[in-house]
């Protein structure tokens, strides 16, 4: 895992810097507040962050604020450096949504434990990230599995009535059924090629991964219906 | 060395950069002592803190500590004798500093 690193001071970012490389960790070492800031809103940025909460430009608790004010960065892990007697503001630093704190001069042995909870937290949102979106994958494949089946029952209705209501001798409604059949047999097959795609890759066709988020926003009805008329228009051809 | 996990090279990296900032913080907080300078004494000190922090030396650490909070309450009485205080603890850090990288280089 990557760690970004904000400390103004050259002597405690290299000692930090080190620490971190030697117990296996990719770090981002960051000179001041406004450059981790600009580091941490990168799509790549780094989900843990340690803090020193004195710096210029832009301080710790600053840069937690605006963390914490984005949806996309508010959920990183974030250690503040304290000084230990700033007790007062390891109140205000936590509030402004700082997940842990640690005093300095740090202890080896402590920010190692606190870095390593904060890697097991940032593993757990992921975790649950992912399951959150297989959630809404699923969803999606249910609701559009009825959706289907819906389509496929409205195409054979009228194929059925047509067809117990059928007089051999009357041609016209013969003639009625043939053009039924042929149009809704079209569309059941369109319809039937869709869910044989969304078994194979798990999505419908149309719906690329990142509208899963926007699930709520879809008329499935409607996409489905688009769906048809495409498939439709090229089996004509 | 224990805080670097004696990393004889990352020592002597970091004990040069800490003399760079004793070149240019010490005479920065010294300034700010006789200018009465509250702001730049409360900065300067807070940021020389950082840099000794990491050497185990309290009575400098405790010694920049006091000329910061000083600096930041703007009350500047015992700023000279902290400074002073600093001052030599910090000489007898560079000297064993300096001592110590030449032994464990050799």
């Amino acid at each position: 895992m990557r760690i970004l690193i904000a400390e103004d001071d050259p002597v405690s970012r290299r000692v930090l810097e080190a620490m971190l490389v030697k117990w296996g960790y990719g770090v981002l070492a960051c000179s001041d507040g406004a450059e981790a800031w600009q580091a941490l809103q990168c799509p790549d940025a780094s989900k843990l962050a340690i803090l020193d909460w004195m710096m210029p430009i832009m301080d710790g608790v600053q840069v937690c604020q605006k963390v914490r004010a984005e949806p996309a960065t508010e959920s990183m892990y974030i250690i503040l450096l304290t000084a230990k007697t700033e007790k007062d503001a390891i109140v205000a630093g936590l509030e402004a949504g700082a997940d842990d704190y640690v005093t300095k001069p740090f202890n080896r042995s402590e920010l190692r434990a606190r870095l390593q909870v904060g890697v097991r937290v940032v593993g757990l949102q992921q975790t649950l990230a992912e399951r959150a979106a297989e959630n809404a994958r699923l969803n999606m494949m249910a609701q559009t599995g009825r959706a289907l089946a819906h389509h496929i029952r409205n195409a054979l209705t009228p194929l059925l009535g047509l067809a117990e209501m059928l007089e051999p001798e009357d041609i016209s409604r013969v003639l009625q059924l043939r053009e039924t059949v042929v149009r809704n047999g079209q569309r059941i097959a369109a319809t039937i090629d869709a869910l044989i795609q969304m078994a194979e890759t798990g999505y419908f066709p149309t719906i690329p991964y990142g509208m899963l988020k926007e699930k709520e926003m879809l008329d499935m009805d409607n996409l489905i219906e688009r769906y048809l008329k495409e498939r439709l228009g090229s089996y004509e051809k | 060395l224990a805080r670097v996990d004696g990393d004889v090279a990352l020592l002597k990296e970091v004990i040069n950069m800490f003399f760079s900032d004793c070149a240019k913080l010490m005479p920065e907080i010294r300034e700010a002592v006789t200018r009465h300078d509250s702001k730049m004494l409360a900065w300067s000190a807070h940021a020389f803190k950082g840099s000794v922090g990491n050497f185990t030396t309290k009575v400098a650490f405790e010694a920049a500590l006091r000329l910061e909070t000083m600096g930041r309450n703007g009350d500047l009485a015992g700023a000279e004798e902290a400074c002073a205080v600093l001052e030599e603890e910090v000489e007898r850090l560079k000297s064993s500093l300096a001592e110590l990288t030449k032994e464990e280089i050799v």
